[in-house]
């Protein structure tokens, strides 16, 4: 019972950073800026979900993919974050996609 | 070998630990790791990992969170800019590791490096970016072994 | 408890789908990769939900290997033309006001 309501809290506040996340990819100026909302927020996002959903898993082994998953999905985010960010500055910020 | 098991442990189940395909497959990765141009071991010390991870998970969820905190006031308090950062880091691990984390930090995005020169970009210019920086810039100096200054190994740490 | 993950999961198709917004609008090419970005990221978090929601363990799994294919799809993006040019070459600007990169370096 306890960890039904710890999940479901959890899970709540990753959902409003990912609604956070949208709001300033739609809302930001730049190509830069919204790089932020982007890999900042839903990596909070996604970690809270982990973090909710590990008190449903079954084993230790289940938690660990959990934590694998999220440490996959973070690195993922910072190093596309950072090679689309390099790419704008070489490329230009309004290059257009043929 | 004991990552390739504890990988397939984590994949699988543990109840499929012990099947011969997964001994099989555990064995094969771990001597395919042992027969691979590994290079050199990454001078990591051991000891200042978990302080670095919690230091990451840390500054990740705070950078989120002040993000977040930016993108639904509705006033949109941001002031986005560049920075640029010279890092006293060695080349390889430290280095790539200090981009990838500034990627982490509250407001800051890691956009190019030249030499040792990054170029930054902030989401907010007046706020205390160097500082930031160099904490970090320190607690991965202190967490890795710099081939540079061999000597200051033996008394190295940063408290 | 079902119900409630099968929510959230709509929820986050919601966020996805006003992120496609973004998408459709660019306005670079750089703008429509990010929103790639973020539909990897919550495309990972919906697997999560949904494998606890219709008790299908092997979609954990699936958002794995989700996880895995995030970077691939970066780094075939930045690859696309061939290697980064340096910064000194044309570039395919169309608003050659936008003086973002050059003046704020001057904070040493």
């Amino acid at each position: 019972m306890i960890a039904n309501t710890l999940t479901v809290i959890l899970i709540l506040a990753g959902l409003v950073f990912f609604a956070a996340g949208t709001a300033g990819m739609l809302r930001f100026p730049d190509v830069y800026s919204r790089l932020h909302a982007l890999t900042k927020a839903d990596n909070v996002g996604l970690g809270l979900v982990v973090l909710g959903l590990m008190f449903q898993a079954s084993g230790p082994s289940d938690i660990l993919k959990l934590l694998l998953i999220w440490l996959l999905v973070l690195a993922a985010g910072t190093t596309a974050a950072h090679m689309v960010a390099q790419r704008t500055w070489t490329h230009g910020e309004f290059e257009s996609d043929r | 070998m004991a990552a390739a098991a504890m990988l397939w442990w984590i994949l699988a189940g543990s109840g499929a630990l012990l099947e011969p395909l997964a001994l099989l497959a555990i064995l094969l990765a771990g001597v395919t790791s042992l027969l691979l141009p590994a290079g050199r071991p990454l001078p990591l010390r051991l000891r200042a990992l978990p302080g670095l991870l919690g230091f990451f998970l840390r500054s990740s969820f705070l950078g989120g969170l002040d993000v977040a905190r930016r993108a639904l006031d509705p006033r949109l308090p941001i002031d986005p800019g560049f920075v640029t950062y010279r890092a006293d880091l060695a080349h390889g691990p430290p280095l790539t590791l200090f981009m990838a984390v500034i990627s982490l930090l509250p407001g800051t995005l890691s956009v190019r490096l030249e030499g040792r020169l990054l170029t930054l970009h902030v989401l907010d210019r007046h706020a205390d970016t160097r500082a930031a920086l160099s904490t970090l810039e320190r607690r991965i100096r202190a967490a890795f072994r710099d081939p540079r200054h061999r000597r200051n190994d033996t008394n190295g740490e940063t408290p | 408890m079902s119900l409630f993950y099968l929510f959230a999961a709509l929820f986050l198709l919601g966020t996805i789908l006003l992120g496609l917004v973004r998408v459709l609008r660019g306005p670079g090419s750089g703008d429509r990769m990010l929103a790639a970005q973020l539909f990897g990221t919550t495309g990972v978090t919906i697997l999560l939900l949904l494998s606890l929601a219709l008790e299908e363990s092997a979609l954990v799994d699936v958002a794995l290997v989700f996880a895995l294919l995030a970077v691939v799809a970066a780094v075939a993006f930045v690859r696309q033309h061939g290697l980064p040019e340096p910064p000194d070459t044309p570039t395919h600007r169309q608003q050659p006001e936008s003086a973002k990169p050059k003046e704020p370096n001057d904070d040493r």
